[in-house]
């Protein structure tokens, strides 16, 4: 029965492929009836040798929009391919077709970490010149040779560690014309709208739908939404080292709602739909594309760029990517060892009057001390006149602090960060998490997570000194996210804090 | 044969179609309980006039709300109310009753930042019931406001789910994509 579906990309009639197909969709469909998403920046492509962002991102700290480099990445080491080549567990499909699931994770651990760090180096410092357009491909003048090499000779390569890095080199710097079929002979769907529209290449276009579930169960009655909490397109045009970037999207949340204000465009108060931007800025390349200055609405500089924007390290510092961007000018540094950012924050002018508007600096730098191991340091200072989340006059907040990402194996990949918080009218506090990511097989990643925070007593209210503000505060979380499909990612997350309820949350995030 | 398994296929897309459709037309909401607007309705009502929806803050420490970070007055809320913090809480208006019930039965203190001014009274004059005068002198309703400059530009709520049509118009054109690949690849073999 399912033969026709499952078989056209094999050229042959392969139930077991079929079957496979079935099932993922079947999942897809589930969770679009029942539950619904998520996905972004992830630190965890340390595992790849990709200590950098601006190799995959058009934010050189990494986020959103994605590279022609970056989709490629995405489709060869981020999603499950079900048999075929890719780059993260996966070994080459058997001869005799009948790939299954078993047959990733083989004995390509030593190897791949070879092969893959030779990719990324060389374009952690993408080269600008002329008509080139190297942020938007993420390309390097350089290294098209060695691409050209890599597609001729490394590419035929029988070793499974060494095919994912050379395939995802080779088709970086092929034709568009190309893109179209990869060397399984199935099609290239790594492209804007899944290779529907190909952007010329001063153009990237992208953009996100996500579906949320929230199921919370204990210790209060059970209860369960689900809403659509992201609908954005994103775009950016570059004319040779100038650059331009938006994203545009609509929201509708409930009145008091902490999410997606401060991004609004429209000036809806209630419970209306809004227009928002959560970033827009201009950019100038320098240094062959080493170092990027910016100016506009940016994400700020801080920490591991994690897409949990309710992680406590992101909320608590306001330094997530759901809606805390600020105006500001930036100025962003991407190394072979070393990157880092450091902005200026102007305030954020989508939100009035100005005495709600933080003014300070925000920056991070990270140091790669190994192939797959950096380290990195965080800092933000901002005064407002009147802070718009406690409501306290005359704030000044700070955050410092350390990260690390580290890749274990192949397949582990650590992401911690700590941060002492620093706030006028309280006492000291500290946030921090450590999340664990074991890849299963790609596209299918267990995670673990534990947090910690005290936000420090405030001693301009008073009162009892309670779990997350006087008191240190625990929170754990389980995930299962899985790249099912090309631009489809489900995850579900098991999270319980201390003095909360324990949530499920079911996501579909569907990126163009 | 050929045709039968594109029949399937055909039916299988569409069931496809379908469900990606839905997404649109989930409800929406927010994982965040909506007390803000439910405790300006029942200000409304108790008070007989139309005030704003009252910022988190009004019964959270911050206005990033949380079911663990309570301020005081919303301790007491939740202690002699029974309010038990879920999204679209049916009861929320009889569980503020059942506080001030309380108070007026002496079980609980009325004042629950200490500040002299009853609970009720603060909230009828827009004060934080929380934060001690003079610190939370209008602190209810902040005049925080959000969007560009140049006020409010967007139109009621459409009668149409604009994000039904969003996530649609995306599963239609994605599907298109596909389609139109996988022919252009049949060509090209």
């Amino acid at each position: 029965m399912l033969e026709g579906s499952g078989t056209r990309k094999l050229g042959g009639r392969d139930p077991l492929r079929a079957f496979q197909r079935f099932f993922a969709w079947s999942i897809v469909l589930l969770f679009v009836s029942f539950f619904p998403s998520r996905a972004h920046a992830y630190a965890w492509m340390i595992k790849h040798a990709y200590a950098g962002c601006p190799v995959c991102h058009a934010d050189p700290s990494g986020g959103e929009l994605l590279t022609a480099y970056g989709r490629a990445q995405s489709d060869l080491l981020l999603r499950m391919r079900y048999g075929k080549p890719g780059g993260s567990s996966d070994s080459q499909p058997s001869s005799s077709g009948s790939s299954s699931f078993d047959s990733f994770d083989s004995d390509d651990d030593d190897k791949k970490s070879d092969a893959a760090p030779a990719a990324a180096p060389d374009k952690a410092a993408p080269a600008t010149d002329g008509d080139k357009t190297d942020a938007n491909s993420g390309e390097d003048d350089d290294d098209a040779a060695d691409k050209s090499d890599a597609a001729n000779g490394d590419a035929t390569k029988s070793d499974a560690s060494a095919k994912p890095a050379a395939t995802s080199e080779a088709d970086a710097t092929k034709p568009k014309e190309d893109l179209k079929t990869d060397d399984s002979g199935s099609i290239d769907t790594s492209g804007f709208l899944w290779g529907l529209v190909n952007t010329p290449d001063w153009l990237l276009l992208g953009g996100s739908y996500r579906h949320l579930a929230v199921y919370k169960l204990s210790p209060t009655p059970a209860s369960f939404v689900n809403f659509p909490m992201m609908a954005d397109v994103y775009g950016q045009m570059q004319f040779g080292q100038f650059r331009v970037e938006g994203s545009l999207g609509v929201v509708r949340v409930g009145v008091g709602s902490p999410y997606a204000r401060s991004a609004q465009i429209t000036g809806n108060q209630g419970n209306q739909w809004n227009l928002l931007s959560r970033t827009h800025w201009i950019g100038y390349d320098l240094a062959d594309g080493t170092v990027t200055l910016r100016a506009g609405h940016l994400n700020l500089p801080f920490g591991v760029r994690i897409p949990e924007h309710t992680m406590w390290v992101r909320q608590v510092t306001r330094t997530d990517r759901e809606s805390a961007q600020q105006d500001g000018a930036a100025l962003a540094y991407n190394g072979e060892k070393l990157r880092g950012e450091v902005m200026g924050i102007a305030g954020n002018y989508q939100v009035r009057p100005d005495k709600y508007r933080e003014r300070g600096y925000s920056l991070y730098a990270e140091y790669m001390t190994g192939t797959r191991t950096a380290i990195g340091i965080s800092s933000l200072v901002t005064s407002a006149k009147e802070d718009r989340v406690s409501l306290h006059a005359n704030v000044v907040r700070q955050a410092h602090g350390a990260f690390v990402r580290t890749a274990f194996t192949d397949s582990v990949t650590l992401l911690a960060e700590a941060n002492g918080l620093f706030t006028s009218s309280r006492e000291a506090g500290y946030v921090g998490f450590a999340q664990l990511d074991y890849e299963v097989t790609q596209g299918l990643h267990l995670m673990g997570t534990g947090e910690v925070l005290d936000q420090g007593y405030d001693t301009l209210v008073g009162g009892d000194r309670i779990l997350g503000a006087g008191q240190p505060q625990l929170g754990a979380w389980g995930t299962v996210d899985w790249f099912c499909l090309p631009h489809v990612e489900v995850r579900v997350d098991l999270f319980s804090r201390q003095n909360d309820q324990t949530t499920i949350l079911g996501q579909l995030h569907v990126f163009l | 044969m050929k045709h039968l398994i594109k029949a399937k296929i055909s039916v299988f897309g569409t069931a496809l179609l379908l469900g990606f459709a839905s997404l649109g037309f989930a409800r929406t909401a927010a994982a965040s309980p909506d007390y803000p607007s439910k405790l300006q309705a029942w200000m409304e009502k108790k008070f007989s006039k139309t005030v704003c929806a009252p910022q988190c803050s009004a019964c959270h420490l911050t206005n990033l709300g949380g079911l663990g970070m309570l301020n005081v007055f919303g301790a007491n809320l939740k202690k002699y109310g029974n309010l038990i913090g879920i999204p679209n809480d049916a009861n929320f208006s009889s569980e503020v009753d059942a506080y001030f019930a309380a108070v007026a039965a002496g079980t609980a203190n009325g004042d629950s930042d200490g500040d002299g001014v009853p609970d009720l009274t603060e909230l009828a004059q827009g004060d934080s019931p929380a934060v001690a005068l003079p610190l939370g002198k209008s602190l209810l309703c902040p005049d925080i406001e959000y969007g560009c400059a140049g006020g409010r530009i967007a139109a009621a709520p459409p009668p149409v789910d604009c994000v039904a049509l969003f996530s649609g118009g995306l599963v239609v054109v994605g599907f298109a994509a596909m389609r139109r690949r996988r022919r252009l690849a049949k060509r090209a073999r």
